[in-house]
């Protein structure tokens, strides 16, 4: 599982639409999908089958699409809040989840913990507010493999 | 309804604070429940932009006293309560029989507890008679010798008078306690509620409600008789015995404790038997230090526990209705009870209304059921707060002998939502089983696997080829959705007991 974070990326985001967009040309810009544009509809189509929302600025869009080999996980925290996140809502930070079609057990239980977590209170609230130090140390204390490969790598990565 | 009789109506809400029953007012004003809503109604229609009088089910009624005092000005009834010269009869009576039991038995110049309402000689009167036969309910009495008036009894039947006729039912202690300085009321209640943090502290045990409201009580009525009437009271009533009874050490020096704290803070030195009154307060109240095992509850609290829930198993509707945790929650609830009847000891059961609304039958059963207790085992009766206590133990049980209610928890891949969902609910709403997590596109072989579900929450809309209920609901899980789900899990339930 691969997990990023975007922290207040330069992306020409002006709507719900050109923001999916950005986070999709941006996975697929670090080869971590091999197509931008269908990952993007799908994250469109998951947003018009109901909100997404978990925090009044926080969004989690997620899809399932064979243009990502592995379990991804991109958190964005842009520059300025968007209005309009699925019409109403205005958002500021987003942490997006793609699966491949079939993903491995250990990445959906992996998945599974996530969300549930996401469930406390304080976790949300860290994800909502908090400095990219912080949120960086929340995912790596939620993913597990991240925090392996730490050693190995920067993980979660930001840019 | 006379205009006459809406107006006592109005008289009595105003002298009371907090809800006051149905049940209560029609008693008082000799009339049906049913004309008391109604004339609820009729003085609420003559101030359409708010009402003046708030109805709540199961708690009674409440006037709105600013409303009524603002949309009442000018009116001559409104002014006679604002003055108190020309106090209402029921306001200007009970704060007579505040003065007058607050300092018990120490007499008055009647002048000097009348004069100030400016009423005749034969209102002075009425208002006697009246106070008597109040009174007379406590064993109490109130002599008249020339120009002198005073309350006469036992100590025990002076307090609970006070605790019954002048403490509001909300448990706050009335705001007119004959007290015209609010400074000293605030003063002698925080030190009250420091010395209820002291016995919790000292105990470690949590009091809970509404014990701690008792116990608060208790010891405010017992500053507000030392400072009115001192030395003039009777301690001499035979409760000496019971000092040497204090079985518990521990809460007997917890007592002699706080007992110490008020001598400092009335200069005073309190006599021993005060240490006995707050011992029986204690061991009557529900001190929750821990639960206690089966086998540490005594022999006769195990045998009483155990003839009501026989008894009322005896109903055909709770059958079943005996499990082992009901005996556990109620065996540690029927000891301090056991120690209240002992000691004579009443506590306030602000629900009672509402138990008796929700749980009627069930009220009815455990009534009945603890009428032949007290018969079986000679013990002083037990009024209707206490069975309305005994009546919510019962009721759990019955809640917790409903089957689960099956869900199934569905988002796009049954990974993301909805196990933030699943956590959720986990949380709030233990009565639900979650037997499974899925992608909306396995949903139709999941429910042909898991016939016993009843519902399927979902964070994205839903095939219209789902034939059983079904919500859908924000992943963030608001207090809307959460309302949704209780009005689905109710109306489930309605489905299942028909």
């Amino acid at each position: 599982m691969k997990s990023l974070i975007a922290w207040e990326p330069q992306w020409c985001a002006h709507d719900a639409d050109s923001l999916v967009e950005s986070m999709a040309q941006y996975l697929e810009s670090r080869g971590l999908i091999n197509d931008g544009k269908r990952v993007a509809a799908a994250l469109r189509q998951r947003e018009s089958f109901g909100n997404t929302l978990i925090a009044d600025n926080l969004a989690v869009p997620h899809a399932q699409s064979d243009a990502a080999d592995e379990a991804i996980m991109l958190f964005v925290k842009l520059r300025e809040a968007l209005s309009g996140w699925q019409g109403v809502a205005t958002v500021d930070r987003l942490i997006v989840t793609l699966l491949p079609e079939r993903p491995s057990e250990h990445d959906a239980a992996v998945l599974k913990n996530f969300f549930q977590r996401l469930a406390d209170e304080r976790i949300t609230q860290t994800f909502s507010v908090g400095e990219c130090d912080e949120v960086r140390e929340t995912l790596l204390q939620l993913l597990p493999d991240c925090a392996a490969g730490r050693k190995r790598r920067r993980s979660p990565t930001t840019q | 309804m006379t205009t006459e009789h809406r107006q006592a109506l109005i008289d009595y809400l105003m002298n009371h604070r907090g809800f006051v029953s149905g049940e209560q007012l029609s008693a008082v004003l000799g009339v049906s429940t049913k004309t008391i809503t109604r004339n609820v109604k009729q003085i609420n229609a003559q101030h359409p932009n708010a009402p003046i009088i708030e109805s709540q089910r199961g708690r009674g009624y409440r006037i709105d006293r600013q409303h009524y005092l603002v949309t009442a000005n000018g009116d001559s009834n409104a002014e006679r309560l604002v003055d108190p010269n020309r106090m209402t009869s029921m306001g200007r009576r009970d704060a007579v029989l505040r003065q007058l039991l607050v300092a018990s038995p120490h007499s008055y110049r009647i002048d000097a507890v009348w004069g100030k309402f400016y009423v005749s000689d034969s209102t002075i009167s009425s208002d006697i008679k009246i106070l008597r036969s109040v009174l007379q309910q406590y064993h109490l009495i109130l002599n008249r010798s020339y120009d002198q008036i005073w309350i006469e009894g036992s100590e025990a039947d002076v307090r609970r008078s006070i605790n019954d006729l002048l403490i509001t039912d909300s448990g706050i202690l009335d705001e007119d306690f004959g007290h015209t300085d609010q400074r000293m009321q605030r003063r002698d209640s925080a030190f009250v509620t420091h010395q209820l943090d002291l016995i919790e502290e000292l105990t470690h045990a949590k009091i809970p409600y509404p014990y701690n409201v008792n116990l608060f009580s208790h010891l405010y009525i017992l500053i507000e008789r030392y400072r009115g009437a001192g030395a003039l009271i009777d301690t001499s009533s035979g409760d000496d015995a019971q000092l040497v009874s204090m079985q518990q050490q521990g809460l007997a020096k917890v007592c002699e404790c706080v007992i110490r704290n008020l001598d400092d803070y009335l200069d005073t030195t309190l006599p021993g038997v005060e240490v006995a009154n707050l011992y029986q307060y204690l061991t009557s109240s529900r001190i929750d230090s821990g639960r206690i095992t089966v086998s540490e509850i005594p022999e006769q609290v195990r045998a009483v526990t155990d003839f009501l829930i026989d008894r009322v198993s005896e109903d055909p509707s709770y059958h079943d209705i005996g499990s082992n945790d009901l005996f556990a929650s109620l065996a540690n609830h029927i000891k301090p009870l056991l120690n209240r009847l002992e000691n004579h000891i009443s506590v306030k059961n602000n629900l009672l209304e509402q138990i008796k609304l929700e749980y009627p039958h069930l009220f009815d059963v455990v009534r009945e059921a603890s009428a032949q207790l007290v018969q079986r085992y000679r013990l002083n009766s037990i009024d209707d707060e206490e069975n309305g206590f005994i009546t919510v133990y019962f009721a759990q049980a019955l809640e917790n002998m409903h089957a689960p209610i099956n869900i199934l928890l569905v988002c796009t891949t049954g990974l993301g939502t909805a196990q933030l969902l699943k956590a959720k609910i986990e949380r709030r709403f233990s009565e639900l089983n979650i037997v499974e997590t899925v992608a909306v596109r396995d949903l139709k072989d999941s429910l042909a696997s898991h016939d016993e579900v009843d519902l399927v929450i979902s964070t994205v809309g839903l095939p219209s080829s789902v034939h059983i209920a079904t919500l859908v609901v924000s992943a963030m899980f608001t207090g809307e959705d959460q309302e949704q789900l209780e009005h689905e899990v109710d109306r489930i339930r309605k489905g299942m007991s028909r």
